[in-house]
């Protein structure tokens, strides 16, 4: 380091800079001639000198000073040169990669409109600086370039798009953008006008995958001809309101259907008590479900019962760490749906009634991980008094993943049924993620309770609908005192109380689990400044230390804040992050 | 006991939903008094007002389509414990949305009414 300031020598300061600004370019089709004879004709006819040039596979390859040189240079492309064409190419000064990335990032960026969050990629063929790159100039490159330029622009978290317009693209169908919306997932409006999309099914593959697409432009592809054309894409897009600038669904009663009648809310009990004791049942019973299921046996009496069912009709949902084909090969043979059941023998086979074929059935099931203290906003609860039995139902929706398979997998010591069941395969036990409902039944017995029923229902794992209402609320310009994450009813006749470990009460905003201050900086804060911390905590998902920093050096305003750390979260470090 | 609740949970449910699409004004005879309606958010308590909630809903049409129920008997009285997955079609939307609900039956003569209904619209696509 010491030495680079003793240097002091401009001119080998400028050399550098020259060196940094010198641009590689690459010629084609001089083959027919000798590398001499190419710089020659090129010093003659574009005055510029190819410097430091030498022969790479198919192409030589040297640099200029300067982008107007190169742009001279440029000029001669399609020359006659020894009775071949000449092909000038702009090469990157490392040639890399990570310098395509690089140029692809640029190029996105500046077709990013931050005004109307659009990114602009119609016409491509046509763009000079592709065509210059030779980017676009065929279907194979074309059929890369689409991805790439999706995947980086997806990194970009500064560009928030809403809008992506892809017209003029000669596109016959989605194949080379069909990871849009794994980039965009939230887009909506799309323009596809001007292209060649023929086939009704083309856009098959976005299936419900853009959740909030509203307007969809078509124009000028031959599908839109098509009878079924209009159907087919309220079909493969659930929000869609205006497709070609015409009115198809109704946006505020299409709001309404999805917001559905009520307000979604994440916990609900009967009353307080009856919140904390089921709290804790289902704390507890998940860590042991997890951990070691045999000692949730004796919370099963001889006359207790337990079945679980399979819902595989869920369609897989585009929600992070969702799978897109999830597997049931494992519950299926297990699987108690009366709706899909014609023999009455398995019916009655598949309750499991009293401890031993609770735990068969236990030990049947995929062994999970459920995350009910590091991620509460995935759960749901609802507890209701039973009182003819004295005792009370808990009902939990949520998630689990599967993190090994059963103790105890059917049929594979009776081999010769294993072909009869499709489903056994290995490939079809996958494990992943699912979403589930369950309900215990409980009721007190002997000074303690037993579980007297137990019912499981699992599914693809999708997102959930409770916390969702929550969402728009975070990205709101500016922290409203009066929210209150978590729903509190006011309903006088219902004594309802949402109750959640980590909710204070009385006007103080109820903080995430996971945002744990010391008491004294957390007594200094001012109800607004706590609001704005959570939500920058659960937004950000920074740990406490680092969302109080953050918004203490954005001055507590939290759109700066999180402007900040868009701009710094490629640089933080793991340990800033809830673990 | 007359019938299996097996049975029971599938008549019960069926005919339920069949109600709930072609008229859901006509569901009152199925709950009570002491009946309880929890609707996400609310809980209503009696047939009247669980039915008026259930009217009060903001579509025309409905469909309830099943994908799974599961049942088993809830005390030695002969209640039964339903739980249902299914998807919702509402209007002319072509798009279902998924839901989950638990009927708690309780027998009363040679029949069934409900005790609790918990309605979920739980998970989204």
């Amino acid at each position: 380091m010491n030495n680079f300031h003793n240097v002091n020598n401009i001119g080998m300061v400028a050399q550098q800079q020259n060196m940094q600004n010198r641009i590689k370019i690459g010629v084609r089709n001089w083959q027919n001639a000798t590398m001499q004879d190419l710089l020659n004709f090129i010093s003659r006819n574009a005055r510029v000198t190819l410097s430091n040039a030498s022969i790479e596979g198919p192409l030589i390859v040297g640099y200029v000073q300067s982008k107007d040189q190169a742009d001279s240079i440029m000029k001669w492309n399609g020359a006659n040169f020894a009775g071949n064409k000449l092909k000038f190419e702009l090469l990157d000064g490392q040639g890399g990669t990570s310098n395509t990335i690089e140029f692809l990032r640029q190029f996105i960026i500046n077709r990013y409109d931050p005004q109307t969050k659009m990114l602009n990629l119609g016409g491509l063929a046509q763009d000079p600086i592709l065509i210059q790159k030779g980017m676009f100039n065929n279907l194979s490159t074309q059929s890369r370039m689409f991805p790439a330029m999706m995947k980086v622009a997806s990194k970009e978290p500064q560009l928030i798009v809403e809008s992506v317009n892809l017209a003029d693209n000669k596109l016959k169908d989605i194949n080379v953008v069909s990871s849009l919306p794994q980039s965009f997932p939230n887009l909506k409006n799309l323009c596809l006008a001007n292209n060649q999309i023929m086939r009704l099914n083309s856009l098959e593959s976005w299936k419900n995958k853009f959740k909030n697409l509203r307007e969809l432009l078509m124009t000028n592809n031959p599908i839109t001809s098509n009878n079924s054309y209009r159907s087919e894409m309220l079909r493969v897009f659930p929000k869609l309101a205006i497709l070609d600038n015409v009115m198809v669904r109704d946006a505020a009663k299409l709001d309404s259907i999805f917001n559905f009648p009520i307000k979604l809310q994440q916990f609900y009990f009967e009353n307080d008590q009856l919140g904390q004791s089921s709290t804790d049942f289902v704390t507890n019973f998940l860590n042991f479900w997890d951990s070691d299921r045999s000692q949730l046996l004796n919370l099963y009496s001889p006359q207790s019962q337990f079945s679980v069912s399979a819902n595989t009709s869920v369609p897989a949902s585009t929600i992070k760490d969702a799978d897109q084909n999830a597997s049931f090969g494992y519950y299926l043979p297990h699987s108690r749906n009366i709706a899909k059941m014609s023999s009455e023998k398995s019916i009655e086979q598949r309750l499991a009634i009293g401890q031993e074929q609770i735990n068969t059935l236990f030990q049947s099931l995929p062994k999970t991980k459920h995350a009910l203290l590091n991620d509460p906003n995935g759960y749901s609860m609802e507890t209701i008094a039973y009182p003819q039995v004295n005792g009370y139902m808990v009902i939990l929706h949520g998630y689990f993943e599967e993190t090994d398979k059963p103790d105890i997998v059917p049929n594979s010591k009776t081999t010769s049924r294993g072909k009869r069941f499709g489903s056994h395969t290995p490939a079809n036990n996958r494990l992943c993620k699912k979403s589930f409902d369950r309900i215990w039944v409980i009721v007190p017995m002997n000074n303690t309770f037993v579980v007297a029923s137990d019912e499981l229902t699992v599914r693809s794992y999708t997102s959930n609908t409770w916390s969702q209402p929550a969402a728009p609320a975070l990205v709101a310009p500016a922290a409203t005192p009066s929210a209150v994450p978590v729903g509190i009813p006011t309903a006088p006749m219902n004594n309802m109380t949402a109750m959640n470990p980590g909710l204070v009460q009385g006007g103080v905003p109820a903080l995430a689990p996971t945002l744990q201050l010391p008491p004294d900086v957390q007594a200094r804060l001012t109800p607004v400044q706590l609001e704005l911390l959570n939500k920058l905590h659960l937004q950000t998902k920074l740990n406490a230390e680092y969302s109080y920093m953050l918004a203490e050096q954005s001055g507590w305003n939290y759109d700066n804040a999180l402007k900040a750390f868009q701009a710094s979260v490629q640089n933080l470090p793991r340990e800033a992050f809830i673990q | 006991m007359s019938m299996d609740f097996n049975s029971l949970a599938q008549q019960f449910t069926e005919f339920y939903y069949n109600q709930f699409d072609s008229d859901r004004t006509q569901l009152g005879n199925l709950y009570r008094d002491e009946s309880m309606l929890t609707f996400e958010t609310n809980q209503l308590q009696g047939a009247k007002n669980i039915v008026e909630k259930l009217v009060s809903l903001p579509f025309q049409k409905v469909t309830h389509r099943i994908t799974t129920l599961d049942a088993q008997p809830a005390s030695q009285n002969g209640d039964v414990l339903v739980m249902i997955t299914g998807d919702l079609l509402i209007d002319d939307e072509a798009n279902p949305q998924r839901f989950s609900q638990v009927f708690h039956l309780i027998p009363e003569g040679s029949s069934y009414y409900v005790f609790n209904d918990i309605f979920r619209l739980n998970y989204s696509a």
